[in-house]
């Protein structure tokens, strides 16, 4: 290994020289990193990809590899940006190299999270609050259980056992559900020993890698309920539960990301930016909704790096891209959300 | 002019063995000598580094938890909690179905493809058929493996289940993913291995066996499993260890169909875990030395295992040949006896 290294080091080296040397021919070119959650992106991807027909001199490149290893790379300074579901931790960021200046954590965009199931029902299921909850807890453990019949009056529900399909790796959606589960458990004087975390033992369970696997779990498996990104639940054309808010009205995820921009509006804005909203009480709102946060540095060495970080977000903050957003499944950001980040934006601009 | 051409090449020829070797020649084969010695001892040293790195990084967790980590059942990052029995007890379990199964399919494969069933041009081609399983990525096995497997056993297992219910192996239905399509999927991606291994192996029984079998009035089906089988036992072996040390460290696929849940069930129709799954779906976003030292653990625990595996496999195969020799010795008197 030792002996390999060194050798290694310099082929990687002479490569990475050879495609910058061939790459570089105009010579204003830059090319940006980030990685981090898979949950946004596809729609960073497609916002770069459209930021780059528009400046052909800027490239971004976007990995997604989770939230947790983005924020690890973002750390190391082996990226220029992070991406994180859950936000970043007070230990994390005191982590962070002083040479950063600080961390920028910037909601760019939010998503609902939907309970997606399988059983051939006409319309969709209604499910209240306890029973949710009390699905994910297995204290309900059949279609046809009179809970489940109390929300659905009318509807005929087949006899057949519920499995529940949950995350198998570490996710910022399973940290967003279990914050939302967490606070509806508590709001309804029950138990939640799964916790709040990236990843929980949860109780009898099935479980899949990554949005795209638990949405393939719940279709493969009849009986089956599931959280998944909305996104990817309208993708794999699943049937979604209409679920009843804190004010007992049952909302369905939907096209129009009504609902949940309803979740978003009025929230408490914090210092750092990291909006929680565990439990949205407005009316209209759909239930689970979790923003996505951005991480930047808030000192860049290089001084076009940070420029044109900045050009790039406030590009993606117009209201063409939020539009975008919403076409592909995510919530638009609230009128007061976006003011505040490009506040928070332009003010760094302004002071240098 | 041919004959003039050959005495000339003789000559040459003649020249050249007569000829000590240069010193150029000594040099290269000096080279080549230490060049293979060296890369030689950087395998076996890669292996060495692998196992020490990993058992340097479990440190810390082996101090913390102990032998409870093996034996307790709780995965939980959150409150640092860590115990990997069910996914020591689904890697087992898994394992131990895709070998069965094989072995079964495997052997039989061998058998067919040598005892002159059908055409030689046809057994190369069947051959190579199998061999190309193993060609196929795991993802793609774990895919076919949800759309395919699945839907296609389902019926059959809640059949199973449905009627055969009160065994506890039967004692839950199949909902989708678990134990006997993780099985299934693996026996299929280990049976390239397990083929090949015991087809090479009945191959090179000895021809004058087989014929002194037929010569004695056995029928081919007594010559298969008299004679052939039992002389290639050693080989056959072989085969499974080395499918079984493959089905143990099985990833991707696995991690798809197994289910990925905290769970011991003797069903094989519950879903489960392996370690090698815990490892793939945990470690990406591992984020503190604790997560990170448990998740070293539990490499280290299925390193262990198949060196296990390995280590027993050996020692039923030295077993077997010791008491073979055995066997010899005590059959050679009389037979020499009956010479004299």
């Amino acid at each position: 290994m030792r002996r390999a290294r060194p050798t290694l080091l310099i082929v990687l080296a002479l490569g990475v020289s050879l495609l910058i040397s061939s790459c570089n021919r105009p010579s204003q070119e830059i090319t940006l990193q980030g990685s981090g959650a898979t949950f946004p992106a596809p729609l960073y991807r497609r916002w770069f990809i459209e930021y780059y027909a528009a400046h052909p001199d800027v490239r971004v490149n976007y990995s997604p590899i989770g939230s947790g290893a983005g924020i690890r790379q973002f750390t190391a300074g082996l990226t220029t940006f992070g991406a994180s579901d859950a936000g970043m931790s007070q230990k994390e960021i005191d982590k962070l190299p002083k040479e950063y200046g600080g961390v920028r954590l910037l909601p760019m965009t939010a998503g609902e999270i939907a309970l997606s199931y399988n059983v051939p029902l006409a319309a969709p299921i209604h499910l209240s609050r306890s029973t949710y909850v009390k699905i994910f807890l297995r204290a309900i453990t059949d279609w046809n259980d009179p809970e489940i019949a109390k929300d659905n009056p009318g509807v005929e529900l087949p006899t057949q056992k519920i499995t529940v399909v949950t995350r198998a790796d570490s996710s910022g959606t399973t940290f967003a559900f279990t914050t939302h589960m967490a606070a509806v458990a508590k709001a309804m004087h029950l138990e939640w020993p799964p916790g709040v975390d990236k990843s929980v033992p949860w109780r009898e369970s099935i479980a899949a890698q990554g949005n795209d696997g638990v949405a393939a779990l719940i279709q493969l498996t009849p009986g089956a309920i599931g959280y998944v990104e909305y996104g990817y639940a309208r993708l794999a054309h699943l049937r979604m539960a209409a679920l009843e808010n804190a004010s007992h009205e049952f909302i369905l995820p939907d096209e129009t990301g009504e609902g949940g921009q309803r979740a978003l509006e009025g929230a408490e804005i914090p210092a750092d930016l990291q909006i929680r909203i565990s439990d949205p009480t407005n009316s209209g709102a759909y239930p689970i909704v979790t923003y996505t946060w951005l991480l930047c540095r808030k000192h860049y060495d290089d001084q076009r790096e940070e420029r044109t970080i900045e050009a790039i977000l406030l590009d993606c903050l117009t209201d063409p891209k939020q539009e975008v957003a919403r076409q592909l499944g995510y919530v638009k950001l609230p009128p007061n959300v976006v003011d505040r980040l490009r506040a928070e934006l332009t003010q760094t601009v302004a002071t240098r | 002019m041919s004959a003039m051409d050959s005495t000339r090449v003789e000559r040459v020829e003649a020249e050249g063995i007569a000829r000590p070797p240069t010193s150029r020649e000594i040099a290269v084969d000096r080279c080549f000598r230490w060049a293979t010695r060296i890369l030689a001892g950087f395998s076996a040293l890669l292996v060495a580094l692998i196992v020490l790195l990993i058992a340097k990084q479990a440190i810390p967790a082996i101090r913390k938890f102990g032998f409870d980590f093996v034996t307790s059942t709780r995965w939980d990052a959150g409150k640092s909690q860590f115990g990997i029995l069910p996914e020591l007890f689904g890697t087992i379990l898994s394992s131990a179905i895709g070998v069965a199964l094989a072995t079964v399919f495997g052997v039989a494969v061998a058998v067919f493809l040598t005892q002159q069933f059908i055409p030689r041009w046809l057994e190369n081609l069947l051959h190579n058929v199998i061999t190309l399983l193993a060609a196929i990525p795991s993802v793609v096995y774990g895919l076919w493996g949800i759309f395919v497997v699945i839907p296609a056993i389902r019926p059959a297992c809640n059949w199973m289940h449905a009627h055969l219910g009160w065994i506890p192996i039967f004692g839950t239905p199949l909902v989708s993913v678990g134990m006997t399509p993780a099985g299934i999927v693996l026996a299929i991606m280990i049976l390239p291995t397990i083929t090949a291994v015991s087809r090479d192996a009945i191959a090179a029984v000895d021809p004058l066996m087989r014929e002194a079998a037929f010569g004695m009035g056995a029928t081919r089906w007594e010559t298969i499993l008299g004679v052939t089988l039992p002389a290639s036992k050693r080989g056959i072996y072989g085969s499974i260890v080395l499918g079984l040390g493959r089905a143990l460290g099985e990833t991707m696929a696995l991690a798809m169909l197994i289910g990925s849940t905290n769970v011991i069930s003797p069903s094989v129709f519950s879903p489960g875990d392996t370690l090698a799954a815990l490892l793939a779906n945990k470690f990406p976003e591992a984020a503190t030395p604790v997560d990170l030292g448990a998740l070293m653990y539990a490499a280290l625990v299925l390193l262990i295992l198949t060196l296990l595996v390995n280590v027993a496999g050996e020692l039923v195969l030295r077993r077997d040949v010791t008491r073979l020799r055995r066997e010899e010795a005590v059959h050679k008197p009389p037979k020499n006896e009956t010479v004299a």
